[in-house]
């Protein structure tokens, strides 16, 4: 529970009790338990809110209470008169700001002081000191010390104040730098994603001994034994024509297995065709793919029982593409469009449209002339050129053609390693959802990052980045590992999944820092601390400074002789915890790490002689300055 | 039927203020009208939720009115129309209206599904199709109802998602076939010449709405790219799938092929039309003289549409000679 104030401060009596009653009474839905209240008044007010102390103290609600009286000791009385729940043995601790803009003061048994130079405001609710102890690591701290070592448990409070940005708002206006660099349109490749083309995706491959392979290899066989024919022809000069019978011979064989592979290419294509590559292959049409000679090789050899369908997802070819990018430095919206242009790529149109690519790899006017009967070798002409004339040069250019074109519409239309259009889309709709969920909580953000500085926000930014592209990724393998039945529904279950996950990171950074990493982030490099190593210089010179020094003493010079300097001093530190990491070896006492208020230094508690305080529930007697002894 | 279409009560209780999807570049949304969601009291189902249209006070209240007027006119137009076969999924329902009082507003159906401006380029590929014959269904609706929308544009027309349907919203610039064409102000990717202030010409017709649904159809297929040339059509197979007649659609409007011409010519699926011959075209008569007297109330001066008889038959030549001139294919 956060500090609650109550401020007491210039309210009559009944103005007083209604602020208390508003506060503590059940029935009006006050809470039942305060953990720690800031109660703000005036010095001189505090004998006419005495009932409201009484109701305080009578309610039995408040765990912890800390009381700011501001002003003088009324009147030209010596003693500071408090309510009888404040201050004394049991009583709640008391810091006494007699005068707000306070003096600068050195801790000696010289009464000298000097004009504190700034800014005061103009109501105590905004002076530093309430500022300071309305965060709870710092009330529970100053509370704990009142109790422990000022005696009588008043105080006047001296600072030493290092400049210092709030925790909270450097966070989110660093990650807000780190949602530009990684959201924001910026340099990146065009065009599609090469790896996930249909070409090296579909892993498609004819297997050795099927008809596919079988009728290349033997186009091949029958061109390689007309070469040696050949070659004994065109060796001894074109004069033995007992060649050209055998030579005749091969070229028949080979147009016979060259129109087997067309036909079977053909046949393939037209009976595994689905309409408009909507849809998928039936059982038999697989057979039929399959009894071809064509086969698809497993992209990862996954052992189910190895990882959650998320781990899945993450080995699949088109999440390491996108994490390739991302992790190489490409921001969201071109890795998107590579996405997109990449889908333009792989549309499937069914494998019968293919069927007028076969002619063109195959012509009819090539097995024509492969089997015609005047085909014989040219006398006197090179090898290259009777191998060109006979045809058998475009014969095995056919046989690869068409081993090609049956390969490619496999890996197109037939693969189910192939990357398909729908899961494209989907997750440009991840990553564009995340974009926009991050784009949300950067507008947000952007309008209270005041009085933080930016070089801290940048360099702090930087080191959220990878965090950040962990984030995105994270929702790409979401969806990946379960597919949302719409390209609008991932969008939207991308959004939700930004949002829980930024909703996380923050909850974690308040618990724990800015360094504390989020259970999306990868490996364990706490660059954030390292981020602000420089800046840190002007805070630990504050934390290390002498705390009986020159400090900001909340009090009037008059009131300095009120003050006990002759105890030992005693001071709290403390410092955002953005700085923990790298001030954790400051010699001394434990700072207090705050994670809330922007606040860097050391707070001073000079107790008050004794007999100055005194504390009663009625009206004290009036006594003469003379009784009380002032050193 | 009527009784749909009279005022209805509402809860004087809670409600929430939110501005209403009245997209205009001219104005900010909600400048016009305002809207609010509402409950109805009797005789709808219990718990149903609706949105009022209400005209805005101040200096923009007599263009709400007018803006309101057009909503009220095309949602009684559609529910003429639709009668006798339910009314169209694809278009934004109008449950009741006050058209008469110095109050008036209109009451719509809660919009469900996002605008295809956010979601239009995840749009898969089998919806997409649902998309195409859920939108020119729509506007066979429309062009049945004798209005043109005249503000098809990806802010307009909605995709749910859950549903697979497409949704026209937004009738407040919508007019009667036969009046006379108003200047749409807004983007000039969205608003034809013969709509835009400054070539703004001729009376409002059944092609009228053509140019920005195939522009719309570009926006969802290039996944949210703006139609720059229609050669781009061709790129992403439009073409082909329209068997060519999409071209035709940014010539004139008197060239232009209909929703009906599309359907049924381009995409050979007139299967999914809704039926407006026969009985239905003596109803869109009859409605029609219904409706002419309603405006002839509340816009004493506008001017007297051609008969739509003259459109039904219109549209039954075309369709007896086969469609647009080789665009059939």
């Amino acid at each position: 529970m956060s500090v609650v104030i109550l401020s007491l401060s210039g309210l009559p009596a009944a103005g007083a009790e209604q602020a208390a009653a508003a506060l503590l009474d059940i029935d009006s839905g006050g809470p039942d338990r305060l953990e720690r209240l800031l109660v703000l008044d005036d010095t001189a007010l505090l004998g006419e809110h005495l009932d409201v102390y009484e109701q305080i103290d009578t309610a039995h609600r408040v765990e912890k209470l800390l009381c700011v009286t501001v002003g003088p000791r009324p009147g030209d009385g010596w003693r500071l008169e408090l309510p009888g729940n404040l201050g004394g043995v049991q009583g709640s601790p008391v810091l006494w700001v007699s005068r707000p803009a306070g003096i600068d003061w050195k801790m000696t048994k010289e009464l000298v002081a000097n004009r504190h130079p700034g800014f005061t405001p103009t109501t105590v609710d905004r002076h530093p000191l309430i500022g300071l102890l309305s965060v709870e690591e710092m009330f529970d701290r100053v509370h704990q010390t009142f109790l422990s070592g000022v005696p009588g448990r008043v105080a006047s409070p001296g600072l030493w104040l290092a400049e210092e940005d709030d925790e909270a708002a450097t966070f989110a206006g660093a990650l807000t730098v780190a949602i530009r660099r990684v959201c924001d349109r910026g340099p990146g490749l065009d065009g599609p994603f090469a790896e996930l083309m249909p070409d090296r995706a579909g892993r498609a491959r004819l297997t050795e001994s099927g008809p596919l392979a079988r009728y290349l290899s033997r186009v091949g066989e029958q061109d390689r034994a007309a070469r040696q024919v050949l070659e004994k022809i065109t060796g001894f000069g074109g004069l033995l024509r007992r060649g050209d019978s055998e030579v005749r011979g091969y070229l028949a064989k080979g147009s016979e297995a060259l129109t087997d592979l067309r036909d079977l290419v053909d046949q393939v294509l037209r009976d595994a065709d689905v309409a408009g590559g909507v849809g998928d292959l039936t059982s038999n049409q697989q057979s039929l793919i399959r009894n071809a000679g064509l086969e698809f090789g497993a992209e990862v050899t996954l052992n189910p029982a190895a990882g959650s369908a998320v781990y899945v997802a993450e080995q699949s070819a088109i999440y390491r593409t996108i994490a390739g990018a991302v992790h190489g430095g490409d921001p969201i919206p071109p890795v998107g469009e590579r996405l997109i242009a990449t889908e333009r790529e792989v549309g499937r149109k069914g494998s019968a449209a293919y069927r007028q690519e076969i002619e063109a790899c195959c012509p009819s006017s090539l097995l024509a002339a492969l089997t015609s009967a005047s085909q014989k070798p040219p006398r006197r002409a090179g090898h290259a050129e009777t191998r060109h004339e006979l045809g058998l040069d475009s014969a095995m250019a056919a046989a690869k053609a068409l081993a090609d074109l049956i390969v490619g519409v496999a890996n197109r239309e037939w693969s189910p390693a192939a990357i398909t259009s729908g899961e494209l889309v989907r997750a440009k709709a991840a990553l564009d959802g995340t974009s926009r969920a991050l784009g949300g909580f950067a507008s947000e953000a952007a309008g209270g990052r005041g009085g933080t500085r930016a070089a801290r926000r940048a360099r702090l930014g930087e080191s959220l980045v990878p965090v950040l592209r962990d984030l995105v990724l994270r929702v790409v393998a979401a969806e990946l590992a379960s597919p949302s039945a719409s390209g609008p529904e991932a969008l939207r279950m991308a959004k939700d999944r930004t949002a829980a996950m930024l909703t996380e990171w923050t909850a974690l950074v308040q618990a724990e820092g800015v360094t504390a990493r989020p259970s999306f982030a990868s490996g364990d490099d706490r660059d954030a601390a390292h981020g602000i190593e420089d800046d840190v210089a002007s805070i630990r010179d504050a934390l290390l400074y002498p705390v009986r020094d020159e400090m900001w003493q909340l009090c009037s010079p008059t009131d300095l002789r009120a003050l006990e300097v002759d105890t030992p001093t005693l001071s709290i530190r403390f410092a955002s915890r953005l700085t923990q990491e790298t001030l954790r070896s400051l010699p001394g006492d434990e700072p207090v790490w705050t994670s809330s208020g922007s606040f860097a230094g050391v707070l001073r508690l000079v107790p008050l002689r004794a007999g100055i305080a005194v504390s009663t529930w009625g009206k004290a007697e009036p006594e003469s300055p003379s009784t009380v002894l002032e050193r | 039927m009527a009784d749909v279409l009279r005022f209805r009560r509402v809860y004087g209780g809670e409600y929430e203020e939110i501005p209403a999807r009245v997209d205009d570049a001219e104005f900010p949304a909600g400048e016009l009208l305002t809207a609010r969601t509402v409950w109805l009291e009797d005789g709808t189902p219990s718990g149903l939720e609706l949105i009022q249209h209400r005209p805005v006070h101040g200096d923009r209240r007599q263009q709400g009115y007018l803006r309101l007027d057009n909503e009220i006119l095309a949602g009684r137009r559609l529910h003429q129309a639709a009668s006798w076969s339910g009314y169209p999924a694809e278009v934004v329902r109008l449950y009741g209206d006050e058209s008469t009082s110095a109050d008036p507003f209109a009451l719509f159906e809660l919009d469900h599904g996002d605008p295809l401006r956010e979601v239009g380029e995840y749009l898969l590929n089998d919806a997409f199709d649902q998309f195409l014959v859920g939108l020119l269904t729509g506007l066979c609706w429309l062009a049945g109802a004798g209005i043109a929308h005249r503000a098809i544009s990806p802010d307009t027309v909605l995709w749910d998602s859950d549903t697979g349907k497409v949704r026209i919203a937004d009738f407040s610039r919508s007019a009667p076939f036969g009046s006379a064409r108003t200047p749409v102000a807004g983007s000039w990717a969205w608003v034809p010449r013969e709509a835009r202030p400054e070539t703004c010409y001729g009376l409002v017709g059944p092609t009228d709405d053509m140019w920005a649904a195939a522009r719309l159809i570009y926006f969802v297929r290039s996944r949210g790219k703006d139609l720059e040339d229609k050669g781009k059509l061709g790129e992403l197979g439009l073409s082909q799938m329209f068997n060519g007649l999409l071209e035709k659609i940014f010539g004139p409007p008197e060239d232009r092929p209909t929703a009906r011409d599309l359907v049924e010519h381009g995409l050979r699926r007139h299967h999914i039309l809704p039926s407006l011959q026969d009985d239905g075209d003596k109803r869109l008569i009859q409605g029609r003289t219904s409706f002419l007297k309603t405006r002839a109330r509340v816009h004493p001066d506008a001017p007297l549409p051609p008969d739509f008889w003259d459109d039904v038959i219109w549209a039954r030549d075309r369709r007896g000679a086969g469609g647009p001139q080789g665009g059939a294919g």
